[in-house]
């Protein structure tokens, strides 16, 4: 007897641009798999995502085909592990290179997966931008970012007694 | 001429000094139209297109990641020296401030206190390493704040002036509370814990810190670890007392005693004590405590059971006894088990692990017990006396290593037509030793395999580090 055929759901993003995916791809998403929880009959007008544009959206579908069928991190999970701060900051190797591109992606992947509700792309989208972070001085964090210095005078000297702190090793 | 008076001899200084405070203020004014214009243009960048919640978070994880690195306390602090914006969510986010970690370093000191008035009210975690009295009044100043300690990992030396102010803040009910390590505390008085009230608590380790024992152990009925180590003799709880504690804590899943009790001819407890969450024990006492501390409790039959039996000033301890009772005490499991693991450390120790028959071969070790000796091990035929206790072990398998000259005579008994194969480590290289080892290993009809491994002192280094023979017959 053949499987049953896996359900296919269409999207549309922000650009128009739309996209037919298997359910369970799509249920990678908390926000989608509520809304299909939701609906009781078959609707073939496409669930519109107003936030996500189309090039962020295929990256994003990317993302949970290569995860399909994983488990779902829960909700008491995600608030333990923030609790007792047992975190991990690793990324697999897969997700790293899925995640390495401009910085420009990066930020709408971390937007996407936040609007989409994909715990584990929006931690792994954090986690890269952590990375990013880690080691480097302020004026390196500013330039990597495309940020400019626009503390006032009496914050300038704040920060410069917190880093005679760092100084005191 | 007196310094400034050039102003006073300029006729038209007035209408000078006006316009000087005119361009100032106009300075002032386009510094200032500069700053919100760097300000507006940070707000256009693609990082800070993110919701601060999600700032917040990749704060979070670059202090993790920091934090990870030894050392690197604090140097996730750099993000609220980038821009205004990353300033202002970073310093109004406690979380990101509620690990509070003390090393004998200046800069650790100001940011803890810094960390802590910057929390606000969350939960907090401190980790603190005490080696001066001025640190203990800073460290009690931040756990005065009891109701709001998650965890505590405080590190003291024993001694140290002005403890008594640690200790009563350890007294306060800690209403939140999970995880507490304390080292090296109070070794002369012991410590009313948080009076009792810890209804959180899961994680306890003391090292030669004493708390009070009799207690009605409320506290523990959440507790999955405990650990106690090198408890003061003065202060050492009597077994009855860690008995009483353990029958409060039906969660417990590791317990781990290294010189944690004493015992007296009156400590005998009548009635068993449960544990049917462990899944590991470690104990470490004399084997007049070790025995019946094992005699007290049951656990499941996967439990991991590792026993250091120290016999510190008895130069030649024979084991023997202890052997039987064990074999006595967990008849059951012990006639199952049929691998058997001797290591000889550095400090003259023997380290017996046992695997149940009934396992697959790369089955977790079930009951492994450590020898201690003040010196070298009793002699050849102590030893053969002792372990001939063993015998019950249908032995299969047999591992010794260490530094131990002639591991051989341990391994002597064994000599039944079922030990298959033999590693021996051994830190030091005795000429004729790899020959001894040969000629008596061709006399277990059972034999495969014999490893021998050198490994350890320098001066054995231009030996040949490993040498491994194949002996024996086919299986």
């Amino acid at each position: 007897m053949a499987a049953p055929a896996t359900q296919q759901i269409k999207i549309r993003c922000n650009d128009e641009k739309e996209f037919t995916v298997d359910r369970d791809v799509l249920e990678r998403s908390v926000l989608i798999k509520n809304m299909l929880e939701d609906v009781t009959e078959q609707q073939d007008a496409p669930i519109p995502l107003p936030n996500v544009s189309g090039p962020v959206m295929a990256k994003v579908l990317e993302y949970c085909t290569h995860h399909r069928g994983e488990p779902l991190p829960s909700a008491d999970t995600e608030q333990s592990q923030d609790e007792t701060r047992k975190r991990t900051t690793d990324i697999s190797e897969w997700d790293q290179k899925f995640i390495t591109v401009d910085q420009e992606m990066l930020f709408e992947i971390i937007l996407a997966a936040n609007y989409l509700d994909i715990k584990s792309l929006l931690d792994v989208g954090c986690k890269t931008v952590a990375n990013m972070i880690k080691g480097k001085t302020p004026e390196e964090i500013r330039k990597l970012f495309n940020i400019v210095n626009d503390f006032t005078p009496e914050e300038e000297a704040q920060i410069k007694k917190e880093n005679e702190w760092a100084e005191d090793r | 001429m007196q310094e400034g008076s050039w102003i006073d001899s300029d006729p038209g200084h007035g209408s000078n000094i006006a316009e000087l405070a005119g361009i100032d203020a106009r300075i002032t004014e386009l510094l200032e139209q500069i700053r919100q214009l760097r300000d507006r243009r940070n707000s256009l960048v693609p990082i800070n297109r993110l919701p601060v919640e999600l700032l917040v978070r990749i704060f979070s994880l670059a202090q993790d990641l920091e934090n990870a690195e030894k050392d690197n306390f604090y140097n996730w602090v750099v993000v609220t020296h980038v821009s205004r914006h990353w300033r202002s969510i970073a310093l109004q986010e406690g979380s990101l401030w509620r690990d509070i970690i003390y090393r004998q370093r200046l800069d650790t000191q100001r940011w803890s206190m810094e960390s802590f008035h910057r929390s606000g009210s969350w939960n907090l975690s401190v980790h603190a390493v005490l080696r001066y009295s001025y640190e203990v009044d800073m460290i009690s100043s931040i756990l005065s704040q009891m109701h709001r300690i998650q965890s505590i990992d405080c590190s003291g030396i024993l001694g140290l002036s002005k403890i008594q102010n640690l200790v009563q803040q350890l007294e306060q009910p800690a209403p939140l509370i999970e995880e507490v390590k304390l080292r090296n505390i109070s070794d002369t008085q012991s410590i009313s814990l948080f009076s009792g009230v810890a209804p959180r608590l899961s994680s306890l380790s003391l090292l030669a810190t004493a708390i009070v024992w009799d207690s009605d152990g409320l506290m523990f009925h959440n507790l999955t670890k405990l650990e106690l180590s090198s408890i003061p003799t003065p202060i050492r709880p009597q077994l009855d007392e860690i008995l009483n504690l353990l029958s409060h804590t039906r969660h417990l899943e590791s317990l781990y005693l290294s010189g944690a009790f004493s015992v007296t001819e009156t400590s005998e407890s009548s009635e068993f004590i449960h544990l049917p969450a462990l899944s590991s024990i470690f104990i470490g006492a004399s084997e007049s405590e070790c025995i019946p501390l094992l005699s007290s409790i049951t656990f499941p039959a996967s439990v991991q059971v590792d026993v250091r039996l120290s016999c510190l000033g008895h130069r030649n301890y024979n084991p023997q006894s202890f052997f039987r009772t064990l074999a006595n005490t967990s008849s059951d499991r012990a006639r199952r088990i049929s691998h058997l693991d001797i290591r000889w450390g550095p400090y003259d120790t023997a380290r017996y692990t046992c695997w149940d028959e009934d396992q697959e071969e790369q089955a977790i070790p079930r009951i492994s017990i450590s020898v201690y000796t003040a010196s070298r091990c009793a002699s050849k035929a102590q030893w053969l006396e002792a372990t001939q206790a063993l015998s019950f072990l249908r032995l299969r398998k047999l591992v010794i290593k260490g530094s131990e000259a002639e591991p051989f005579h341990v391994f002597s008994p064994f000599t039944t037509s079922t030990l298959l194969s033999t590693i021996i480590t051994t830190d030091i290289f005795l000429p004729g030793f790899i020959q001894s080892i040969d000629d008596n290993a061709r006399a277990f009809p059972g034999l495969l395999n014999l490893t021998i491994s050198f490994s350890g002192e320098p001066y054995v280094r231009n030996y040949a580090l490993k040498v491994s023979k194949k002996i024996g017959c086919d299986p």
